[in-house]
């Protein structure tokens, strides 16, 4: 350790003070130091005297923190998924009479050596944990270094220029970013994509603390509205390998639909003239989903598809936990959330629940499906982006619940709606904190006149 | 008597706490009286260096206000004359001499209190020295003698960490407590408000006549009188009151009964760095040097003194002086080569918070505190750390927000008058971001004095 601190007192004297060799730079060694060690600043001599230990580093890691289950299932179920559609793909290649070549990535053929797509292909693609964790990590560890090394180098030279410290805002949103969006998105697509967002969303808002759109929705919806056909569709949600192409690296012939796009496909017996039972006709759409993506415990635990970290509600709810336990997400904005879900999901049964699509889709089926769960635990309760009042928490988590619902069933276009609701409701923040503020304003000329 | 309950707030558990004991301190070979300690007075000088003063001599007075003075603590030789940037007064230092002699002061008497107008009363203890003893609500500066105060607080508690306990220090000195308040009384058609802990109460407070009391129980800050105006009298526009505490009001007693300048204090020395033996209640003279005040116990190097609690005190010199109003003297440790390897990352069992994100037990032990700001500076990432140690009906966020951006009307609407920093010392201290709430709500009173 006191090596560590030598280097550190050390290398201060190279960038420290003004006309250092590297003081044009100092906010990238301050970055650094202010990570190994506690910065050594007092207080100053009017004023409080000690402070908390709570920084915004820890504000953040915990977050972070909070957000290591559902890093970890996705490393998990990106090759859980891959592997199920790969053995069906080559399953019905083969039962045509054709064959099946397995194309090998970069950590397998790394890890298990460059036979290894014949091997699997030899055991008929009966693949264990190991399997699974590799591929995941394959896919996973690329997405996480574009989305930090690009979000974190324009973070970094903005605050050069700005001659501020580094804020650790970018550590959330890089991880969230690598998170919301399919495996399968190309890295080239998901660098303009963070870029765009931390250049447009943040920073010419003034960084950290000043943005009105949370980063990550904002890099999910670029991408969503400019490469509409690596977002969504039924082709996209499982990760293949690129053959060394440039296009996005999906399973070849491999349709997963995501829950809500099944909920929203479903057509119901009772609406059309065929006998129970047909095929491709349900009860409801609930059982839609039962049979061609999973039940809701798949779907409560997540291992369905869709994007890289959004598919466990139970990882989300372990992060919820961790971040209400930690008092560094607001409990208030997830619950409001909750149950405006679940009165908009309601008031949808009682109107459309007798007509084909997702109306009928139950409530607690719409809580595990697609990235709610993901979005109200860990976008709605960003700090910056979300009402600063408590009161106005309740409310903006209700309607992010509400609007989430009333996209996703009165939509068309969109299967999923959270990140839609997220975006919409940032917009409106400062509006509901502004009654909010006004009330409290009205109560102080009621007592004081 | 009522008992108000304060929900929101924050204890700090600081190791260091004062024992209750009273002891005379020796007396200081040298005091001092520094207008730094009342922002923006513009002192004018009235003695010269090398002359002789009384105790009770006037010293200095505001150049925007002459009728309040400052006067000498002690008789002796003004032995430095001490001046800052652009030949501003820092401190006249007084060497003291072994016997007090005293000067005139203005004379009221107890009898005819009653009797006396009240400009006539505000002008003797403007004279006597007294004044700085008093503040005003709203801004918290010394009390316009124009106006009209529609009550008067009487502060008999203190929840501020390692604070001196008025109700303590007030032992035997009943007669002049109860001169106080009647002075108090004279000086309002309003009520006099006495706030104290709820639970036993020392006699010299139940003996009092002529106030009304009210029980503040909850975490800091159910001691501060911002809490107190909210909860009993909330102040509406235009109106203002005036505020002390209750050693404060000893001391108006004691004016007026002997007709001598008040220079006894009696100082709770606390903080963690303290000697064992310097930890009690001092007795001691205003403006003394403050290692006198210490006794036998040294004050050794890398530690920060504060005239005040770590609150709402003015780091001073270690061989500095205590101010005019100062019940409790801190010491803690400086702590700047302290540097904690990945600090941020490690839960933290022994370190000063709310944040159950730093350490996540309820139950917390007294914990050893330095200087340190934990962490850099950052824009407001909002957690609502300052809401949960916030009781006051404002929104301290937005009410930052507006003053930051100079919206003295939205300022004010959102209830700067109800604050001052000491109000919002606690936002301060569990910020994350390490944003100094309350040096941008004095820049919103000042703004507020220009323009308001």
């Amino acid at each position: 350790m006191s090596f560590l601190r030598n280097l550190v007192d050390q290398g201060r004297r190279l960038y420290a003070e003004p006309g250092s060799r590297f003081h044009k730079i100092w906010p990238l060694f301050d970055a650094g130091e202010t990570f190994l060690f506690t910065p050594g600043h007092t207080t100053p001599k009017h004023g409080p005297h000690v402070r908390d230990y709570m920084d915004l580093k820890r504000t953040m890691s915990m977050v972070i923190v909070a957000m290591l289950p559902c890093l970890l299932w996705s490393f998990y179920n990106v090759g859980l998924q891959h592997f199920a559609a790969v053995a069906q793909v080559a399953s019905r290649a083969i039962g045509a009479g054709g064959s099946y070549e397995y194309t090998v990535g970069w950590l397998q053929s790394l890890v298990f050596g460059s036979g290894y797509g014949a091997a699997i292909a030899a055991d008929e693609f009966h693949v264990g944990l190991v399997d699974e964790l590799v591929f995941g990590l394959q896919r996973m560890l690329p997405l996480l270094l574009v989305s930090y090394g690009v979000g974190l180098s324009i973070e970094a030279a903005f605050a050069v220029m700005r001659k501020e410290e580094v804020s650790e805002g970018y550590l959330v949103s890089g991880m969230l970013i690598a998170l919301i969006v399919p495996a399968s998105v190309p890295l080239w697509q998901l660098a303009l994509a963070v870029a765009f967002s931390v250049i447009l969303a943040k920073e010419v808002f003034g960084g950290t603390g000043m943005n009105i759109f949370n980063v990550a929705m904002m890099a999910r919806a670029f991408l969503f509205f400019a490469y509409p056909a690596q977002l969504s569709g039924d082709f996209v949600w499982v990760a293949g390998n690129d053959a060394g192409g440039a296009g996005s690296s999906i399973v070849d012939g491999y349709s997963g639909p995501t829950a809500l796009a099944a909920a929203a496909a479903s057509k119901l017996q009772g609406n059309h003239l065929v006998p129970d039972g047909a095929v491709g006709y349900f009860q409801d759409a609930a059982h839609a989903v039962q049979a061609q993506v999973g039940s809701w415990w798949d779907l409560f635990i997540g291992t369905v598809p869709g994007s890289a970290g959004e598919t466990s509600a139970l990882c989300a709810l372990i992060g919820a936990l961790i971040l209400v336990a930690t008092g560094v997400g607001s409990w208030r904005t997830m619950v409001g959330g909750v149950i405006g879900l679940a009165v908009m999901a309601g008031a949808m049964n009682v109107f459309f629940g007798q007509l084909d699509g997702i109306g009928g889709y139950p409530i607690h089926w719409h809580l595990v499906s697609g990235g709610f769960a993901f979005g109200i635990v860990y976008m709605a309760t960003d700090p910056v982006t979300s009402p600063q009042t408590d009161r106005g928490k309740w409310i903006y988590g209700f309607l992010i619940g509400l609007v989430t619902v009333l996209v996703r069933c009165v939509n068309p276009a969109y299967p999923e709606g959270v990140m839609l609701a997220v975006l919409l409701l940032n917009a409106f923040a400062p509006t509901i904190d502004y009654f909010i503020v006004r009330a409290n304003i009205r109560r102080r000329v009621a007592r004081l006149g | 008597m009522i008992t108000h309950k304060i929900r929101k707030g924050f204890d700090l558990p600081l190791v260091g706490a004062t024992a209750r004991r009273f002891e005379d301190a020796p007396p200081p070979p040298v005091v001092a009286v520094a207008p730094t300690e009342f922002p923006g007075l513009k002192a004018k000088l009235r003695v010269r260096e090398g002359e002789r003063v009384l105790t009770g001599q006037p010293l200095f007075h505001d150049k925007g206000d002459p009728g309040a003075l400052w006067c000498a603590p002690a008789t002796g030789t003004v032995s430095r004359v001490v001046l800052g940037a652009r030949q501003a007064l820092q401190r006249v230092e007084i060497t003291c001499e072994a016997k007090d002699e005293f000067a005139e002061l203005p004379r009221i008497e107890p009898k005819a209190l009653a009797s006396t107008p009240r400009p006539a009363l505000v002008d003797a203890l403007r004279a006597a020295g007294l004044w700085p003893l008093l503040r005003q609500r709203p801004v918290g500066k010394l009390p316009d003698p124009t106006r009209q105060p529609v009550a008067i607080f009487l502060n008999g508690m203190d929840t501020e960490p390692l604070a001196a306990d008025p109700a303590f220090a007030v032992q035997g000195l009943g007669e002049d407590l109860q001169a106080g308040c009647d002075l108090l009384r004279a000086l309002t058609d309003g009520p006099v408000y006495l706030t104290v802990r709820p639970g036993e109460q020392p006699h010299e407070y139940l003996a009092l006549q002529g106030v009304e009391m009210h029980a503040f129980a909850g975490p800091h800050p159910a001691g501060l009188v911002g809490t107190h105006i909210q909860e009993i009298r909330p102040l509406r526009a235009g109106e203002v009151a005036w505020c002390l505490r209750t050693t404060d009001a000893v001391l108006l007693g004691r004016w007026l009964r002997t007709g001598r300048y008040p220079f006894e204090r009696v100082v709770a020395v606390a903080g963690s760095t303290a000697d064992e033996s310097a930890r009690r209640y001092a007795r001691t003279r205003q403006g003394a040097l403050v290692s006198a005040v210490f006794g036998r116990a040294r004050i050794g190097e890398g530690e920060r003194v504060i005239d005040g609690t770590v609150l709402s005190g003015r780091a001073i010199a270690r061989d500095g002086f205590i101010g005019i109003r100062t019940t409790t003297v801190t010491t803690i440790p400086e702590g700047e080569d302290e540097r904690d390897l990945l600090g941020w990352a490690l839960p933290q069992p022994r370190r000063l918070t709310m944040h159950r994100a730093v350490f996540p037990l309820l139950g917390r032990r007294a914990v050893e505190v330095d200087a340190r700001l934990h962490g850099g500076h950052r824009p407001i990432v909002n957690i609502g750390s300052w809401e949960a140690v916030t009781p006051l009906d404002i929104l301290p966020s937005f009410l930052y927000r507006a003053i930051e951006a100079n919206d003295l009307d939205e300022a004010l609407k959102l209830g700067l008058l109800e604050v001052t920093e000491e109000d919002v010392a606690l936002c301060t201290v569990v910020d994350p971001c390490k944003l100094d709430v309350g040096k941008v709500i004095r820049k919103g009173l000042d703004l507020y004095e220009r323009e308001g």
